[in-house]
């Protein structure tokens, strides 16, 4: 090309402000979610100050050996919780992003793709009717199992014929309808022990988070953020149809379908530990987007970190209004919805259409 | 120079062929055009080129290389196509719509030369200056050319264009077939482009293929294409052809008779 180099163009300039949006976002959300998470642990309903909960910290850090009521109620009792709530929000967060970029859909994400659901109706199925598909494996296989139903019907449908984005979550979200309808028949027959139990599952709650079960799903949570997170360029191509994809070099059929596998078994197996954490998945992707732009390279993290920003407060609000009675699910839907709404409004720029 | 050589090409949905035996080569850097009534098969022959469409029978070879059996990546540093529009659900800047011509050569991230080439394929088509503007809210000319400039900044030897000047005002068609021809004799590239408008192709193509019935009517300069008698045949119009400072221009007569 026989234009002049031009290093310090309109271009590079806007390109260089747009890297420092973007990265200041980041680490905005990193700053507060390291500060709310300093705060949150310090909240509950067992008497213990500030100061204490920090010396119980420092000593853990150091190894020296505890045995106190202080050190049990901080480290096995609300640090899980917390960490979970990061691990949880990033992973949803994440999975939203991908989803509503893979299927070029604003509203796509681990509820409407079904996911959520389903996992909702396995928890049942081991709940009410004490039906386990793994012997001892309870209500998390159960679940999981359940969750990746949608995906498998995506996928036996894209055998069949050429599964667009449309028909996708089309299907995910017939199999949402299904699911529920399916659960909800369940809970009029359960009797009062399992229907609470149920309930409790079916609206989310980081409760039976634990360092038994969080090693897995921060495991899978970061090696499927990586993934997503390298596959972002090609998300962004995808993005602008299938034929320019396609021209591009992106096998757009089958990677779709490769990528929406990887980040359903994400979701999935969130979603099998913490029930139906509505929201976080659909929103926090928004959020990011209006701030940082569609570009996944920036998106992906962007949203990530603002989810666990998300439900870190939502955990915290739960703690502070209710003594944790209230389950986080309800909270981000309650707060997260009148609060998107309102961004939604004011926003200047269309970050979608 | 690049070597682009169609033999035999033969295409169609099911039973109903849409192209049969089609064959030509593109082996000089000049602008192109396609042209042809509705419905013969004009974009389906453009698009059995990149892989958009899979033939039935015959072959593509680029440079000696079957296209049909290259990787859509491979394919794509050597072929880029301008399509004529973009369906974008999410907010897009024209910056990164044209540093997305870059993927094939760098799937990560972006490197200094990168920039670089997208910087120059935007200067090229003066689009600098709304670089960081959301693609929707631009006018059809505007996307026109960011689809161009995305396209020059995979850096191919071939470009295709299916109707690039079909959404825009004459001053803008006019640039843009300018830009596209001195850009392929420039750069010493192959421009190929499926085009409507009979005068617009008179007046800028190198060369023009004339496609009816799934077949090529006739292939040669715009003089030798574009003769009233072809344009009889192949449209079922009455015209007149005459020189416009040394192009045919094509007058077309209403009511389809002397």
């Amino acid at each position: 090309m026989d234009v002049p180099e031009t290093p310090d163009s309109d271009f590079r300039r806007s390109y260089r402000r747009t890297l420092v949006r973007r990265m200041a976002f980041i680490a905005g959300c990193v700053v507060l979610c390291l500060l709310v998470m300093a705060y949150s642990i310090t909240l509950g309903t067992y008497p213990i100050t500030m100061s204490e909960v920090y010396h119980v910290i420092w000593d853990a850090i150091l190894n020296i050996p505890q045995d106190s009521t202080d050190y049990w109620v901080v480290v096995d009792l609300r640090l899980p919780r917390i960490i979970g709530a990061i691990v949880c929000g990033f992973a949803l967060a994440v999975c939203g992003t991908a989803m509503q970029s893979i299927l070029k859909n604003p509203l796509a994400d681990p509820y409407t793709m079904g996911i959520s659901s389903g996992a909702g109706f396995g928890a049942a199925v081991a709940l009410i009717l004490g039906v386990e598909l793994v012997a001892g494996g309870g209500v998390v296989v159960n679940a999981f199992v359940f969750a990746l139903i949608p995906m498998a019907v995506i996928l036996l449908m894209s055998r069949v014929r050429r599964a667009t984005p449309t028909m996708m979550i089309l299907c995910g979200t017939s199999l949402m309808y299904m699911f529920n309808a399916l659960t909800q028949l369940f809970m009029i027959v359960a009797d009062p022990d399992d229907l609470s139990n149920v309930y409790n599952w079916m609206v989310g709650t980081l409760e039976h988070l634990s360092y038994e079960n969080l090693p897995l799903i921060i495991l899978v949570t970061v090696a499927g953020s990586l993934v997503v997170q390298l596959m972002a360029s090609r998300l962004n191509v995808m993005g602008t149809g299938d034929e320019s994809a396609r021209t591009l070099g992106v096998n757009v059929d089958k990677e779709r379908l490769l990528l929406l596998i990887l980040v359903t078994v994400v979701a999935a197996t969130v979603v099998s530990f913490t029930g139906v954490i509505g929201f976080v998945g659909l929103v926090a992707p928004h959020v990011a987007r209006i701030i940082v732009g569609s570009d996944n390279k920036y998106l992906v993290p962007a949203a990530g970190v603002f989810g666990a920003l998300l439900l870190l407060l939502a955990d915290m609000a739960s703690r502070i209004l209710a003594n944790s009675v209230l389950p986080v699910g309800v909270i981000t839907a309650c707060i997260g919805g009148p609060v998107f709404i309102l961004l939604i409004l004011r926003s200047s720029k269309e970050a979608w259409r | 120079m690049t070597e682009l050589v169609v033999t035999d090409l033969t295409f169609g949905y099911g039973d109903d062929p849409v192209l049969s035996g089609v064959s030509f080569t593109l082996d000089r850097p000049e602008l192109v055009c396609v042209i042809g009534p509705n419905g013969v098969g004009k974009t389906t022959l453009v698009k059995c080129l990149n892989k958009l469409l899979k033939p039935n029978a015959g072959s593509v070879t680029l440079d000696g290389e079957d296209v049909l059996g290259m990787r859509l990546m491979d394919l794509a540093r050597k072929m880029a196509y301008v399509p004529n529009r973009m369906d974008q659900v999410f907010r897009t800047t024209v910056a990164e719509t044209v540093l997305m011509g870059r993927f094939p050569f760098a799937q990560w991230a972006n490197s200094d030369r990168d920039l670089d080439v997208a910087d120059r394929a935007m200067g090229a088509l003066h689009i600098q200056a709304i670089s960081d503007r959301d693609v929707s809210e631009l006018s059809s000319g505007q996307l026109q050319k960011v689809l161009i400039a995305r396209g020059l900044a995979q850096e191919p030897r071939v470009l295709i264009l299916d109707e690039p000047t079909s959404n825009l005002d004459v001053r803008h068609q006019m640039e843009v077939m300018g830009f596209l021809r001195d850009y392929a004799r420039g750069n010493g590239i192959i421009v190929l482009m499926v085009c409507h408008d009979l005068n617009l192709t008179a007046a800028y193509a190198d060369r023009v293929i004339m496609v009816s019935d799934g077949g090529i009517y006739a292939d040669g300069s715009a003089w030798d294409v574009m003769t009233e008698s072809n344009i009889r045949e192949v449209y079922g119009v009455d015209s007149k052809v005459i020189d416009a400072g040394g192009r045919p221009h094509v007058i077309l007569f209403a009511g389809g008779g002397e």
